[in-house]
């Protein structure tokens, strides 16, 4: 793999990563109020 | 084979031993009767005058407070008890740490890990002794300056003082035997009998740790008691249980531990600086870093237990979470910020400064202007104050009530995002020193490299878009937008450990490690490290008692003593300084019996007693 | 031994550091509220006026009662001729409190509200069973309240059926944070002006400290008070609503900030709670 490719592949696994890291959080916290309900009551 | 079997016998017979007092003392004090209950009964009826009075807080006046012109009651409480809990810090640590280095030793079996976990808890075998006296003092004290006080406090809290007084027993019995054994108990099942005495030591320090904290807790976060102190609660565990709690137990816990690393890096600093001999320096600066490496363990996930501490401060009473950050002790919390800059910035020197003796570190040496610009960018941010109490005419030279320019910085995003790029700089310091020798040899190292470094890159940006994110939104959401920061720095934590880890399988070394090549200026950075931890954790005691304002148990029992005021800051780390003197002084009293007792006077000929059976090794 | 000292010297500039830095900051000292003192033997007349003090507010640390029941708001029912008003309401059907006598009708008025609601006044949706009044408990010690039954009691011609403290009570300590006078002393943060001139009756900011339910809520008030008066800045708004409240009355609201803080707060308090007011966006 060329060196360029690796470091994209790398980035945008990574943004991938924390986006979803962040929605969870969002959701888990404010799923009823953002209407994504991770945990419904 | 018999031995084996009397071995394990003994050390289920002790498990079963400590296990029984822990449940006997969870079961009493769950069916502790209430107080009082007895007597509220016939206070029901007509005759008032028969019943006994109701267990309640007492409501004092100035003159119960008994004084003494040699010096101010409440500083010296204050004092004894900052004192005491450095102590008490300290000896809850150690024990922590050297059953973890001890374990390592038996695991690598390699003997400079048990020589030097020994040496260090013979450090410590008088700081023991100087906890119990502190704590003596302070209990002298306080009978003697907040007699009811104390007396109402105890009686409420009768079955874990009991608890307390029994577990220091424990501690004591498990702590000697733990230190006096330890050559007898050396290798072999033994050795694991050993490690288990460590274990029990450990379990009687923990107790006496949750209990204090208890106690510290219910007096700024009471629950179970009405409005005029009697308890309403069916057992005491609801008084334990209060709200602050667990979120000191664990800020403590981890906070004693970077506390504790602290100190013996000292020692080990101290001890390298006077050596002469190369294999000396070379085992103090192995010493220096592992107790370093310890401390900066801790203090990576410290400000998150702090941070927990304060939300729950805040979700009890929200006037107390004002009062500290928003109000009069708004000042503190940038002093703290002040001292936390020297923390970071002093542990990362030392890890740079020992990069210079690692063979092969030199091509991360560019990398380390780079952390230290962003650590100290970051400090600069935390230390930015926003709400400040401010007088009319400051407030208009200003614009406002929050600087225009400078206040956003002072909000909690700005002060996430510093406190988690501090962190992870930190991290990263560590993470290149830890690579700094190793010639990788897997064949995907550079892809691995660049995934991490990817990775790193990312949650880095992560956090700061979080943080960015904070300022749009409204303050339910910005608060919450620190947890994806938390977690951001806690993932490139585990991910990088994790795949560095793999990475370095049959790694070549690019040369050993020059143990005791370090500048003398790199101890003081280990210096620098103990008095501030030290001295920090005086200043944030202070934070936590003053909360309380001028109640003894928070909008229950008024503190109606001469000395309920606020104190001005000047005078507040006047105070802490004292007590870090005093702290300090009897360390260096600590380490010098330490050194003493390894010192044996060369016999004098002629003298009668001089002979060959002194010349024995002790201790 | 020269690095023994070497190692002291450095320790003690370090923390001679740590020492002189925060010296230089802004000192501030905080005196706790006065401590109920031994409220000592009190003739009626005294009492009397005593429960009139609180009343109208200048005792007390809430604001008085007038801040509610007063006759031209129609917000809490009009407090007159109590003496006769108090045993006459035992008899109403909707009466299931504890009360046997007037007196202690009015005192249950005060600490447990919720037990009669006069026809009206309930919190709206609840019909009449919720009171909107405060927690009279936080601000007024036992022998206050008496003293404001007192005053009830008598101030159409009744009699009081209230003792007033003879000095042999324990009147120490209690629960109330804010202890009975305002302190004396400008309020130096606006959390603690709020306290002192009782916006926490009816007005609510998170920031601030306090929760009232009754009037619009200040946590955010920055961000809309440029909008509410075409003409007015936000700070202008914000001096107008607390100089000359009924300059402009927020649409929904009964008219019912009471006048006067301009002559109750210090120009420098004034200035701080505008501000602080001002930039809760």
């Amino acid at each position: 793999m060329g060196k360029l490719t690796v470091w994209i592949t790398a980035i945008a696994g990574s943004i991938v990563y924390f986006y979803l890291l962040d929605l969870l959080v969002m959701k888990a916290f404010f799923g009823d109020t953002l209407g994504l309900n991770l945990f419904p009551k | 084979m018999r031995r084996k079997k009397y071995a394990i016998g003994m050390l289920v017979f002790l498990m079963v031993l400590q296990l029984l007092s822990l449940s006997t003392a969870i079961v009493a004090a769950a069916e502790a009767p209430k107080e009082g209950a007895a007597q509220e009964a016939p206070k029901e009826g007509a005759a008032k005058e028969e019943a006994g009075p109701v267990f309640e807080a007492p409501k004092l006046k100035p003159g119960d407070y008994p004084q003494t012109s040699w010096f101010n009651s409440r500083e010296a409480v204050w004092v004894a008890s900052q004192v005491h809990l450095f102590f008490g810090a300290f000896v809850l640590a150690v024990p922590i740490f050297v059953l973890v280095i001890e374990g390592i030793g038996v695991g690598t079996k390699d003997e400079r890990y048990d020589h030097m976990s020994h040496e260090i808890m013979k450090v410590t075998m008088t700081a023991f002794s100087l906890t119990a006296l502190s704590g003596g003092v302070l209990t002298i004290f306080l009978l003697l300056f907040y007699p009811d006080f104390f007396k109402y406090l105890v009686r409420l809290f009768q079955p874990t003082v009991i608890i307390y007084a029994f577990a220091f027993l424990g501690e004591a019995v498990f702590t000697y035997t733990y230190y006096y054994s330890w050559d007898a108990l050396r290798y072999g099942t033994k050795k694991w009998i050993h490690l288990t005495l460590g274990l029990f030591l450990n379990t009687f320090g923990l107790t006496i740790l949750f209990i204090a904290d208890a106690w510290t807790t219910f007096m700024m976060s009471p629950v179970g008691i009405n409005a005029d102190g009697a308890r309403t609660a069916e057992s005491i565990w609801e008084l334990i249980h209060n709200p602050l709690w667990n979120a000191l137990n664990l800020h403590r816990f981890i906070a004693n531990l970077a506390y504790g690393g602290a100190i013996v890096g000292a020692y080990a600093a101290y001890k390298f600086i006077s050596s002469e001999r190369e294999e000396d320096k070379a085992h103090y600066d192995w010493m220096g870093y592992t107790s370093n490496f310890i401390a900066i363990s801790a203090l990576l996930p410290l400000p998150f237990a702090g941070y927990i501490l304060m939300a729950e401060v805040y979700a009890y009473s929200q006037q107390m979470g004002i009062t500290a950050m928003g109000g009069i002790m708004a000042w503190l919390f940038i002093v703290q910020a002040v001292l936390i800059g020297a923390v970071f910035l002093g542990a990362n020197y030392y890890l740079w400064c020992g990069m210079g003796k690692i063979s092969g570190a030199e091509r991360y040496t560019p990398y380390i202007k780079l952390i230290a610009t962003v650590i100290i960018c970051a400090f600069l941010v935390w230390l930015t104050p926003h709400t400040i109490v401010m007088t009319g005419k400051e407030m208009k030279i200003i614009g406002g009530s929050h600087s225009p320019l400078l206040g956003p910085l002072g909000i909690m995003p700005a002060k996430n995002t510093a406190a988690n790029t501090m962190i992870l700089f930190t991290f990263l310091s560590f993470f290149l020193y830890r690579r700094g020798n190793k010639g990788l040899t897997v064949p995907w190292a550079g892809t691995g490299t660049t995934f991490m470094s990817a990775f790193f890159a990312v949650a880095w940006l992560n956090i700061i878009a979080c943080g960015l994110y904070g300022y749009l939104v409204p303050t339910a959401f910005k608060v919450r937008s620190s947890v994806p920061q938390v977690l951001s720095t806690l993932s490139v934590i585990v991910v990088l450990l994790i795949v560095d880890g793999l990475m370095q399988k049959n790694s070549k070394s690019l040369g050993p490690i020059k143990w005791g090549k370090m500048s003398p200026r790199s101890q003081y950075a280990l210096f620098l490290l103990a008095i501030s931890f030290t001295w920090l954790m005086a200043l944030m005691g202070y934070i936590r008692s003053a909360l309380r304002q001028h109640w003894h148990i928070y909008t229950v029992m008024r503190d109606a003593s001469p000395d309920a005021f606020t104190p001005t800051i000047g005078h507040a780390v006047i105070v802490a300084t004292t007590a870090t003197v005093i702290f300090m002084g009897l360390v260096i009293f600590c380490f010098w019996i330490a050194h003493i007792s390894t010192m044996k006077q060369a016999p004098i000929p002629g003298i009668a007693g001089a002979s060959e059976s002194h010349g024995r090794k002790h201790g | 031994m020269k690095n023994f000292l070497k190692v002291i010297i450095f320790s003690l500039l370090v923390l001679s550091a740590y020492t002189l830095f925060p010296n230089t900051l802004p000192q501030q000292k905080s005196e706790p509220p006065p401590l109920e003192e031994k409220v000592g033997a009190l003739t009626m007349d005294q009492f009397v006026a005593i429960g009139a003090d609180i009343f109208s507010g200048a005792r007390g640390g809430f604001g008085g009662c007038i801040l509610c029941h007063d006759p031209k708001l129609g917000r809490a029912p009009q407090l007159v001729n109590m003496h006769v008003t108090s045993e006459e309401r035992l008899k109403d059907a909707r009466y299931k409190g504890k009360a046997t006598k007037g007196e202690e009708y009015l005192r249950e008025s005060m600490l447990e509200p919720a037990a009669f609601v006069v026809a009206g006044f309930g919190v709206p949706g609840s019909n009449d069973t919720q009171s909107p009044m405060l927690v009279i408990s936080k601000y007024l010690k036992p022998w206050e309240i008496n003293a404001a039954i007192a005053y009830l009691q008598t101030k159409e011609g009744g009699e009081a059926t209230v003792t007033p403290p003879t000095g042999q009570e324990d009147t120490g300590g209690g629960a109330a944070a804010g202890g009975a006078a305002a302190p004396p002393a400008p309020a130096k943060t606006p959390q603690e002006a709020f306290q002192k001139f009782g916006c926490g009756a009816c007005h609510k900011h998170e920031k601030g400290g306090i929760a009232g339910a009754i009037a619009p809520d200040l946590t955010h008030v920055g961000s809309i008070a440029g909008k509410r008066k075409p003409g007015l800045s936000a700070s202008e708004y914000i001096q107008e609503s607390i100089l000359t409240p009924t300059a402009f009355v927020v649409p929904g609201q009964p008219p019912i900030m009471p006048p006067g803080f301009g002559d109750k707060m210090t120009a420098s308090e004034f200035e701080m709670v505008v501000k602080f007011l001002a930039d809760s966006k």
